[in-house]
């Protein structure tokens, strides 16, 4: 009984996660690039108290043995990488991959951090940035006298010079794609780390070694799916709910085994 | 009177044990691949009770004093057992999650070659780019370690033929056992076989669906009757006991005023 107030509070718990995971995917249903998480659950350890098949009298032995589940534990919140909706803004900077691959990005502490979100901007000296200020990588730089910037879909980056016929081509976006994307480490601002579980990155041209493809003036939409994460929630929470129910009758019962005593 | 007692305590004892159980499905209720347990309950073996103070003839004791009918004098948990019903499958859309339908379990390995059987099929990629649990234990197939390059199209069919962009490199296993029922929960999502539930067998009749998961099999509604019966008879447990309680104080305080 007492076990049955610790696997329902570990049941509470895993649910508690469950509703932060549903609640972060919700909040970021409007956030450019974003992959929606998954909290996944695994059962916790097994109380053996007679072992399947052991002996009890001559030639007969136990068909089941008793085993009591000490209740739950999360074992992954994972990022789930669909691609989300890939919807037109007309902003030549608007930059969606159509398939696999990240966007590099230079980190202020000179690190690299990959992300999904294209929406890139100039900063004053027409180097290419995120919305938070970070150098593309490699860096592109646009000339100030340029009147108009078009991207491929293989990442070949070329504007219009005034007086000039022929574009001129003045950097190549690089994506990078990983082994296990789902153990990247997101660190927030859209961005992710490489981390041990990911393997190294793998660096190419769109649209070469697996990579997709880039459209310029689109941009991909965040994967959460509202309907699905609301029905989760509304699972979640009854199953909460259940898991309170557990430890109120496991209370009821100890007041009740208290009360064999007078 | 002092027996009534007892019957009445291994009661207890198996509707707490009961809820204990149920707890632990209800703490499941979202865990991928998990199958409820159920409680089996049994009595002693039962006793002939015979007349008292009846044609007694000492020494030796006579065998034919009168069998008056037969008593069970408690009553412990036999066994637990896992519920095989399947859980209900939903669609994720991640090209890494395989549901099972119908009996069967795939075969995943830890790093010292221990083999372990799972239902949760969200499985994930390694660093190395191998099929793996989330507790990185790789799954087999009748190969080995199922590997996918980076980038490339992972594509199972319902047989549990593995391709890699179109082109079949393995079949995953999916076994069964001869009486599922022996397999030893280990937590994690995982089995392990036993001396009694059987080798692993190659499982038949199963289908395998990409890009869905099945769900815990455990049935809150099922759930909460079942603890509310528990919880009822553990408080009619309880009621016996105060009797017993009663009527024993009765006899030792007031019998031998009333003598």
């Amino acid at each position: 009984m007492i076990r049955a107030l610790w696997t329902a509070a570990s049941g509470m718990m895993a649910q508690q996660l469950n509703i932060d995971t549903i609640s972060n995917n919700l909040a970021n249903v409007n956030t450019t690039g974003f992959k929606k998480n998954r909290a996944e659950f695994e059962d916790l350890i097994y109380q053996t108290t007679a072992e399947a098949g052991t002996p009890v009298a001559t030639g007969l032995t136990l068909p089941t043995g008793i085993q009591i589940g000490l209740g739950v534990r999360p074992s992954a919140t994972q990022k789930l990488f669909m691609q989300g909706n890939i919807y037109q803004t007309e902003n030549p900077l608007d930059i969606a991959i159509e398939g696999d691959g990240f966007f590099q990005v230079t980190l202020p502490d000179g690190t690299v951090a990959y992300t999904r979100d294209g929406s890139f901007k100039l900063d004053a000296n027409g180097n290419i940035v995120t919305s938070d200020g970070y150098f593309i990588e490699p860096p592109i730089t646009i000339p100030q006298n340029a009147t108009s910037i078009s991207i491929s879909p293989e990442g070949v980056v070329s504007v219009k010079i005034p007086g000039q016929v022929a574009a001129q081509n003045v950097g190549q976006i690089q994506l990078a794609r990983f082994v296990n994307p789902a153990g990247l480490k997101a660190i927030g601002d859209n961005l992710f780390k490489e981390t041990d579980a990911s393997g190294a990155p793998i660096v190419a041209n769109p649209g070469t070694n697996g990579m997709g493809n880039l459209r310029q003036g689109f941009l991909e939409a965040s994967n959460v799916q509202v309907v699905e994460e609301m029905v989760k929630l509304i699972t979640a929470q009854r199953a909460y709910e259940s898991n309170s129910k557990s430890i109120q009758t496991a209370d009821d019962m100890l007041r009740i085994a208290n009360g064999l005593k007078r | 009177m002092i027996k009534g007692l007892y019957i009445a305590t291994s009661g207890m004892l198996v509707n707490s044990a009961e809820i204990d159980v149920r707890s632990n499905n209800i703490a499941n209720v979202d865990t991928v691949g998990y199958k409820k347990e159920n409680i089996d309950v049994r009595s002693f073996p039962e006793v002939l009770i015979e007349r008292y103070n009846d044609k007694r003839e000492f020494p030796p004791f006579s065998k034919d004093r009168e069998i008056i009918g037969s008593m069970v004098l408690a009553t412990v948990v036999n066994g637990t057992y896992l519920d095989k019903s399947e859980g209900p499958i939903h669609h994720t859309g991640n090209s890494f999650d395989l549901a099972l339908q119908g009996h069967g379990f795939f075969v995943v390995q830890d790093a010292e070659g221990n083999e372990y059987y799972t239902r949760a099929g969200n499985f994930t990629l390694d660093r190395d780019g191998q099929l793996v649990t989330h507790q990185g234990y790789v799954v087999l197939g009748s190969g080995g370690p199922i590997s996918v390059p980076s980038g490339a199209k992972f594509t199972v069919d319902s047989a549990g033929d593995v391709f890699i962009d179109g082109t079949q490199v393995d079949r995953l296993r999916v076994v069964d056992f001869k009486t599922p029922t022996y397999l030893k929960r280990i937590g994690d999502n995982l089995y392990k076989a036993t001396k009694d539930s059987g080798e692993p067998v190659d499982a038949q009749g199963y289908v395998i669906k990409q890009g869905y998961l099945e769900g815990s099999n455990v049935n809150i509604v099922y759930e909460m009757v079942n603890m509310i019966k528990a919880y009822r008879q553990f408080e009619a447990g309880q009621r016996v006991v105060l009797t017993n309680d009663e009527t024993l104080r009765e006899a030792i305080t007031n019998i031998p005023r009333t003598g």
